[in-house]
């Protein structure tokens, strides 16, 4: 059997294959770079502290989000028919 | 309340009191958004899709928000209200539906997984997590959504999901042993293990994980009622104040709270905010 010798047509989609897996490879690189990049230099995540047993805590994207809880503001039912419930659910 | 309607919407009844019919109509389509984007159990859900996802995942404008708003609540409460407890609940069994999830699981239990929320970098809609955490958001997204919901009416009204309530006006709620209050305004809620529980490897299972072990907790608490500014804060309070065992009145005096801690034996606590309101 003899077998064909590469054309230089072959040669071509072969460097064109080539080409592609390392465009490829080259974005999906520079996509976790560049994330990363944004990652590490926002400053919610920059500040890196140290914990007291020397692990690091970082702090996330809302430390400056505060949550309230408020106050209930509950009264005796007068006797009506009540409205709904609160349970286990 | 003269007008009240009723859905089923995230594994639980809804009930919204005082809505028009087209304020109705968008409360029912900000459940069913929330429901499809923050479900653990569907396939096609936006979570889903985040768990499944390496380590950076891009987030819907909602999901981004509702996250913040998840980190912000265990923030404020040293991470006892963890998103990312997903881990512990399947590994406690509950990885179904609870409708579909076996009383008696005889699979023995998965290995424990405490809650890792500080680990979590959100920045803008970009979330950041190591390999292995999976979120839930079961802990804020059914209260939040009453919020939110109850923001929709124009007027005086209700929205109560699974037993967390939003109130703006005044209404009559009845509470988990039969008595009723009277709230003007925010939220009431209850947690508890006495509802969503299972067996697994011989082993009582319920759906409130404490986060520093990653297991259901043994709490002495059956059940806890909480009424805050908002529902999301009680229920989060609910929630603390259960899993804080012995420690949780004390948690809800401190913040001055109205809570009612009822015992698996039966003891009823209440706290002095509590014994004030409906003394009045």
């Amino acid at each position: 059997m003899t077998q064909r010798a590469p054309s230089r047509l072959d040669g071509a989609r072969q460097r064109a294959a080539a080409a592609k897996r390392a465009l490829a490879i080259g974005s999906a690189a520079a996509f976790v770079l560049v994330a990363l990049w944004a990652h590490g230099s926002h400053p919610g995540v920059a500040a890196v502290q140290n914990g007291g047993d020397g692990s690091a805590v970082v702090d996330d994207d809302g430390a400056g989000d505060d949550f309230g809880f408020g106050t209930g503001s509950l009264s005796p039912s007068t006797g009506v028919s009540p409205d709904t419930g609160t349970h286990v659910s | 309340m003269s007008r009240e309607a009723h859905f089923a919407a995230m594994g639980v009844d809804v009930t919204v009191g005082g809505a028009t019919d087209a304020e109705l109509a968008s409360v029912k389509a900000l459940f069913a958004d929330w429901e499809q984007a923050f479900s653990r159990f569907r396939a096609d859900s936006e979570l889903t899709r985040i768990n499944r996802s390496g380590r950076v995942a891009e987030l819907s404008p909602l999901f981004a928000e509702v996250l913040a708003r998840a980190l912000a609540v265990a923030r404020a409460t040293d991470g006892l209200v963890d998103p990312t407890l997903g881990k512990a609940l399947e590994a406690a069994g509950y990885d179904r539906d609870f409708a579909a999830l076996a009383v008696e699981d005889p699979r023995s239990a998965d290995e424990a997984a405490p809650g890792r929320w500080r680990e979590l970098d959100l920045v803008g809609r970009m979330l950041f997590r190591p390999a292995g955490v999976r979120l839930d958001l079961n802990g804020v997204v059914k209260a939040l959504a009453a919020d939110e919901a109850l923001a929709l009416l124009t007027g005086r009204g209700f929205v109560a999901a699974g037993g967390d309530v939003a109130v703006r006006g005044g209404a009559v709620v009845t509470l988990p042993d039969g008595g009723a209050v009277r709230v003007e305004s925010g939220g009431i809620a209850t947690s508890g293990s006495g509802k969503r529980r299972w067996r697994r490897a011989g082993r009582v299972q319920h759906h409130l994980i404490d986060p520093a072990t990653g297991r259901p907790s043994e709490s002495r608490w059956l059940e806890v009622t909480v009424a805050a500014g908002s529902c999301l804060a009680s229920d989060a309070a609910a929630k603390v104040a259960f899993l804080l065992d012995g420690d949780g009145p004390a948690w809800l005096e401190a913040r001055g709270l109205p809570g009612r801690l009822a015992s698996t034996g039966g003891a009823i606590v209440e706290t002095s905010r509590w014994r004030e309101a409906l003394a009045a």
